[in-house]
Order: C-alpha cells, then structure tokens, then sequence
C-alpha cells in the first residue's frame, strides 16, 4: 500500500511556479527521501501532503484519500517535523509535548505516558522541565521530533530534520529515525545532505526547479548516473582523455570523469597531471543532475 | 569629541529611510491618534465643563494635548523600538562594526524620534487653531521648541527604564506606572490647582507637570513666569544629561560585557 | 470533538498566562485605578452635569461602565491582534497546530474565546475597583452585564482577528488602532455622552458595536433598567458584527494560510 501517492502534482505562488509537476510515491514501511537544493520545492510539497498549502492542480493521495478529504482519523495518524524549529516558548519541554498532544484530543493518561517515553527516546529525560529558548539547537530539533511522535504516528514528515547541528546531534537523530524505522514506520524525509539520504533513505526522489530529475534506490541512482569511480581532472586535460568517449562533465576550472574501470583514464593520465580519483556517491549523483552552479 | 557628527548624520539617514517606508503606519499613529483625543474630548467634554482656568474646556485642553503626545511616542519607541533594534534584529550590533560608537547611536534614537513627535505637534496646532483654541499664536510656536526639548528629556527617562529593566515582557510596567500616571496626573485634561490637594502635590514629580506650567500659559497669551521657567528648564537639563550617561552605561554593559 | 479541541487551544493560553497572573492581575487592577482617580476624582470635580437616564449622577459612576467596556474591548482587540499576531508570525504558532487534526475554525475560535476570557478578567476587575470607590453597586442586575460584557469581548476579539487576517507586519496594527480601538475609545461614549457630537459624528458612532456596548452596560449598572426592544435590537447588533467580523476574518485566513 501506497502512504503517499502524487501525481503531476503543482503549486502556484501567484505567478511564481513553486512546484511545477511532481509524481512519487511513499509505500508503508520503507523511507523515501526528497532530495534537492534550496528552493527545489520540497518543503511546499510538504505543506501539500500536511494540508497546510492547497494543491493547483494534480492529485495528491494520503492514505487513498484525496489531500483535501483526509479525515480527522487519518490526519492523527501523520506526525510532522516542519523545517523551522516551531516549538512554543512560553512552554517547558514538557509542557511542549503534552500541550500540542491535546490539539489531537488524545486522553491525558496517553500523553502523559507518551511524553514521559518520547522524553526518554529523544534523550531528553533531564531538561523536561526547562524552557525550550534554553535548549541547544540540537535538542531543539530532538524536541520537535519527539512532538512529532506524540500520538504515536504511522508515517513521519521530516522536513530537513539535522540541517545546522553538529555531527554527534546528527548522528543521534539518524539512529532514532533508524529505531522508527525498525518499528515499521513510513518515513518522508527532506534533505540536501547525500550521507543522510544515503544512510536513511530506500528510494530517493532528486527535485530541482520544482520537478523530479530521477528516482531511484541510492545505489541505482548512483550507477545509473555517475558509474563507480570519478575522477576530477584540472584543465588543461590531456588531449588522450579529451578524445576518449568517457562520460564526462565540464564543470569550469577542471572536468569530470565517470567510469566502472578506474584504469580506463588512468593509462590515459600522463604523470604530472593534477587530479582526483575517488568511489562516487550520491553526492556527485546530485551535483550531476541539479548542475554545479550556486543556487539562489 | 564625545559624539560624532558624520555618524549621527549618517544614523539619521539611516532612521529616515525606514521612516519614510512606514510612513503611513507611523503618521496615522502619532498624528491622528492625537487629534482624534484632542477633538473628542474637546468636544465632548466641552458642554459638561463649562470654563476652566478663564477658558473653553477645549482651549484649555489643546496646550494638555500637545505637551503630551510626545510622551507616548518617546516612551514606545525608546524601548519597545530600541530593544527590537539591539536585541530582536539587532542591528546596533552591526552599526558597532563601524566607527559608529554608542553614544551616537542613543543620541541619533532620542534625536530622531523627537524630530519625529514634531509633527504631530505643528498639526495638532492647526487643528485647535481651526477650532478657535489657539489664543497665541506666537506662543504656540514658542512652545514648540520646549515641547521638543521636553521629548528628549521623557526619551532620555523611559531609555533607561527600558534598559534597566531588559526584558520586553516588563515594558508595560514603564507604561502602566510611570506614562499613563504621568499623562493622567500632569494636567492634560483638567487643571492641577481645582483637583484634590494629594493630586497636586503627586503631580510635581511629573516632568510633564512642569512643562504645562510653562506652556500652558504660553499658549494661552499668559505671561509666563520666567524664574519659575528657567528653574523648570535647569531641572529637566540636569535630567537628560544624568539620564544620557546612565543609559550609556548600562548600554555599555549589556552589550560589550 | 469540536469542543474537545477548542478548549486544548484555550489551556494552551490559559497556561501560559497562568504563570504571569499576578502580574496581568496588578496591571488590570492599576490601569482602571488610574482612570478613576484621574477622571473620576480630578476631572469629577469639574464636570457639572451628567446625566443617566434623566437623573444626574456622579462622574465617578457615570465612568464606571464605560471604563469596563473600555478594559473588555481593549484586552480583546488587543490579544487578537498584536498577540495573535505574534503568535502566528513569529512563533509560527498556527503552523504547529494546524499539522496537528485541529483545524483553522478551532484555531481562530481558540483565539478568539481566550480572548474573550481574558478580557472578561479585565471587565472584572474594573467592576471590583469601581465598586471599591462606590462608582457602582454590586446587585443582581450586574449578572445581566456580564453576559453581556462577554458577547461584547467577543465580537471584538472576532473585529481583531479580521486585523490579523489583513496585518503583514506589526506596523500595520496602527490602523487598526488609530481607525478602530482609539475611536472606541473616545467617541463610544466611554467619558462623555455621545450626543454631545454634531450628528454626523453620532452617526458613525453608532456604526461602532462598542457605543452599543456602553450604552446597555451603562443603563443596565448605572439605572438597572432598560426598554427591552432596545437592549435587543443592540444585542442583535453587536452579533451582527461578530458574525460577519468572524467569516471575513475565516475567509482571509483561510486563503492566507492554505493559497
Ligand atoms: N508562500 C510562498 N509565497 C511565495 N513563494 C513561495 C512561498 N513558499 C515558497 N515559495 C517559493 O517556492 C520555492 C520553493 O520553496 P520551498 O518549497 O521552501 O523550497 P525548499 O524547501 O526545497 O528549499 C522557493 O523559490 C520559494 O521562494
Ligand atoms: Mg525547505
């Protein structure tokens, strides 16, 4: 079964296309990642899916219901973890699970036991008491995600979840997400780090300019677009390699080389040649497909 | 020299840019708020009061309206406007970067937000002239340059009551015990000397009490008492210097310490 | 449900002011103490003739009622407005609740009702200070009042979301305040009987739901009595206008939040 089914689907900002035609599909259990650079229209596609931003034109199905018909049940079953860090600050940690826990009308004993685990699961069993504007931006974000897990939700909205922390914050939150995981969630996560979306993510969805460039598993992505090894060439390159018929990509002071077989260029690299040989990964699977300019 | 020209100018510049965008909001604000008061109960209070101090409630009333309006302007923007710029935006932080030093930056705020109460007090002015309440004319334009000496001094106050306090949470304190008692108490809208004899001795601790003093009359066509002036014009000097340094201060130690 | 989840909106606030009640009761106590002595006593003792239906009486009493619906209408303008907006804007408030099952109707009724509680704190106190200074007595028609003070809160607090829905920044709160709260201020009848203005004046005073207000509360605390054709057609009134505040406020928000 399909959590989340999108066709063709669009949104407008006056006359301003934010997304302009995006198909994916979230099945139960696996965790598909949106991948893109800023302004790729990930997060209004999000917003689409919560019901917080109304569709132009498409079909978009939550649950096999239209976006616009989700009931109230089925809404309680979606957590979200918008991009912004929206927790409310006149509330303790505490008070900031239980409090957003009653706008599900959920009974208090539940919240209550709820909080206290989520507390726990998020490491955040010593600050229940603090108020949120004292919080590191890394317990921050575990605080936010914890909300997200208040009515024990079955699929889970991640909208750029470790963006700005540090790694040990990053790490800590890829492993809970890995535990929900285990537990047999669906997970939609945002991101423009490839190590997350490699480490998190079964199928990865690669938007720019509000459409789909390619979707696929880490690993077929990374095949299909930039073979096993890559080699980064600084200009001038040899005229041997210019002449071959490698994939390639001129990307300004220096080319790259894609290749199964690292020694197909290496031979054709004469010594004292400038160059980088690395494994490619995803990271160069995006950067070939989103284009190598700085974006907005 | 203590303060510099080119930053304040060039801090001016800055503030002017920014007002000229809300210009609109601001305007309708300081301008009309004040008019629509000063007609309203001019107006409407006029009939109940038959004379007071010799004159129409409403003459009596323009000269309260004026010397007070600036009050309210000051007091808002010395600390919710000036709290927003070092602590919510801030944005001082950034002019610190430059030779722009403190000093200019709390002066530029206090000179800018008089300059801007100013017109709200021309305009009130040809209102009540409109509406007969102006006996001298050459008196309401003496008092204009008191009034706006009266708006640094209430700015250089509530600058370090804001300061002091910190928090924005705590500036309705500076507005519920020292701006409304101030503007209710000073003789805006009734005379000092026929309301109860605790009132009138609590009143004397309001700047804004000693300023009608002086420009009531003057508004009026009244002779003015000159000893009583220049000792009410020492007093609030004295004031706004003690207040300038000690909002540098306290400036200085929440920002650099 | 709908009720079930409007009251979670509500605690949440109620919380949250819970913690500051000493402080929000020291202002709505101080504020009103101010306006009375001021006006009441230095104002009172130069005011001549005031009349509530046709018998004079003290300014002092002639204050009372207009300074509660005073309090009620400013501390519901208010929390709509500038608090909701903050809420909303820079707290993003709204976006939290609304990823949650609650809707935007829950969410603007949760305003709007805490509003209303909030100003009625305010309506209560006034009415306590006042009748601490004997500008009013305490006696079974004050209980008409107040329900009638809440529908009042009400709909202002429904007129202050409308502000919110049209408001991009804080600055544009000053209109709302300068073209609507200040002239509810001084031209509903709160210090002095609005006959007293040329009748195009009157006019649009009464477009206002506020001099409505102060007309019943004032009859109704000051005289006890009111002709009850009357009283209905401005409770009708002051409905009206929370009814059609309310869905152009909704509409607004609406096409904001989700377009
Ligand atoms: N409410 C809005 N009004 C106008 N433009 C918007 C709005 N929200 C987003 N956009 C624009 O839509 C584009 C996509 O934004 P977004 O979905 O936030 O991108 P991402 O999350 O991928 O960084 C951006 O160019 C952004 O400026
Ligand atoms: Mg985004």
């Amino acid at each position: 079964m399909n959590i989340i089914h999108a066709e063709n689907i669009q949104k407008s900002f006056g006359d301003f296309e934010a997304v302009k035609g995006v198909d994916f599909k979230v099945p139960q259990g696996t965790c598909v990642g949106l991948l893109g650079p800023n302004g790729a229209g990930k997060t209004t596609t999000m917003r689409m899916i919560m019901g917080l931003s109304s569709l132009s034109a498409g079909s978009l199905k939550v649950f096999d219901t239209p976006v616009d018909k989700v009931t109230r049940a089925e809404k309680m079953k979606i957590g979200l973890v918008p991009q912004e860090d929206n927790l409310d600050p006149d509330l303790s940690v505490r008070q900031n699970l239980e409090i957003y826990g009653s706008y599900f009308g959920l009974e208090k004993s539940f919240i209550q036991q709820q909080a206290d685990s989520l507390l726990e699961f998020m490491q955040l069993g010593e600050k229940a008491n603090n108020r949120v504007n004292h919080l590191s931006g890394g317990m921050k974000r575990r605080l936010i995600i914890a909300r997200a897990l208040i009515a024990d939700p079955e699929f889970i909205i991640l909208d750029e979840p470790t963006t700005g922390l540090d790694p040990q914050a990053r790490v800590l939150i890829w492993k809970s997400l890995l535990k929900l995981k285990d537990q047999g969630k669906t997970l939609l996560l945002t991101t423009h780090y490839m190590d997350e979306a490699q480490r998190l993510c079964d199928n990865i969805v690669i938007v720019d300019g509000g459409k789909v460039l390619d979707e696929g598993s880490p690993k077929e992505l990374i095949s299909r677009h930039v073979k096993n090894h890559v080699f980064e060439v600084q200009k001038p390159v040899p005229e041997a390699l210019q002449d071959s018929d490698i994939d390639h990509e001129d990307i300004g002071d220096s080319v790259l080389y894609y290749v199964n077989n690292p020694d197909k260029v290496k031979h054709l690299l004469p010594d004292g040649i400038t160059y980088t040989q690395r494994v490619s990964n995803l990271e160069d699977v995006f950067l070939r497909l989103t284009g190598h300019k700085l974006r907005e | 020299m203590f303060f510099s020209i080119p930053n304040i100018a060039a801090l001016m510049n800055r503030y002017y840019i920014e007002y000229r965008q809300l210009i609109g909001a601001f305007f309708f604000g300081d301008v009309l708020e004040r008019v629509m008061f000063f007609i309203a109960f001019g107006m409407g209070l006029g009939r109940a009061v038959a004379q007071i101090d010799g004159v129409d409630y409403i003459t009596f009333l323009a000269p309260g309206i004026a010397a007070g309006s600036g009050v309210f302007i000051m007091a808002v923007a010395t600390t919710y406007g000036v709290s927003n710029r070092y602590e919510g935006s801030a944005i001082w932080q950034s002019w610190l970067a430059t030779p722009v030093r403190l000093q200019d930056i709390l002066l530029s705020e206090l000179i800018f937000n008089m300059l801007r109460a100013t017109p709200s007090l021309v305009i009130l002015y040809i209102v009540a002239y409109f509406f007969d309440a102006v006996p001298s004319v050459s008196g309401a334009i003496l008092s204009l340059p008191v009034l706006m000496f009266a708006n640094l001094v209430y700015g250089s106050i509530t600058l370090n009551m804001g300061v002091y306090l910190g928090r924005m949470l705590y500036f309705r304190y500076i507005q519920a015990l020292w701006v409304m008692p101030m503007y209710l108490f000073s003789g805006v809208f009734f005379d000092i000397k026929e309301a109860p004899e605790w009132m009138q001795v609590f009143a004397n601790i309001f700047p804004l009490y000693h300023v009608l003093e002086v420009v009531r009359p003057l508004v009026l066509g009244r002779p003015v008492d000159l000893a009583q002036a220049l000792i009410s014009f020492t007093v609030l000097s004295v004031i706004f210097v003690v207040a300038f340094c000690l909002a540098y201060n306290q400036f200085k130690k929440r920002l650099f310490d | 449900m709908f009720f079930k989840t409007v009251y979670a909106l509500w605690y949440r606030h109620f919380l949250t002011w819970k913690t500051m009640f000493w402080s929000s009761l020291t202002s709505n106590v101080f504020n009103p103490l101010l306006f009375l002595f001021s006006f009441g006593f230095g104002m009172g003792a130069i005011v001549e003739n005031i009349e509530v239906g046709g018998q004079v009486v003290d300014y002092l009493v002639y204050i009372v009622p207009g300074m509660m619906a005073y309090s009620g209408m400013f501390t519901a303008s208010f929390e709509t407005s500038i608090s909701a907006f903050a809420r909303y804007y820079m707290q993003s408030y709204w976006d939290q609740v609304l990823a949650t099952p609650a809707m935007l109707h829950h969410l603007m009724m949760g305003e709007i009702l805490w509003a209303s509680t909030k100003a009625m704190f305010a309506v209560v106190c006034v009415l306590l200070v006042g009748y601490l200074f004997e500008g009013v007595v305490l006696d079974w028609s004050i209980l008409w009042v107040l329900p009638v003070m809440f529908l009042g809160c009400f709909c202002f607090a429904t007129c202050g979301m409308v502000a919110t829905s049209f408001a991009k920044s804080f600055e544009m709160f000053s209109y709302f305040f300068t073209f609507w709260v200040t002239p509810m201020f001084i031209f509903s009848g709160v210090f002095f009987p609005v006959d007293r203005f040329p009748e195009m004046v009157q006019w649009l005073a009464y477009l206002l739901p506020m001099t409505h207000l102060v007309d019943i509360v004032r009859d109704l605390s000051v005289a006890g009595v009111m002709d009850a054709g009357v009283l209905m057609m401005k409770l009708a009134y002051i409905a009206f206008v929370a009814v059609v505040a309310y869905a152009v406020a909704y509409r607004n928000m609406k096409h904001r939040i989700f377009d």
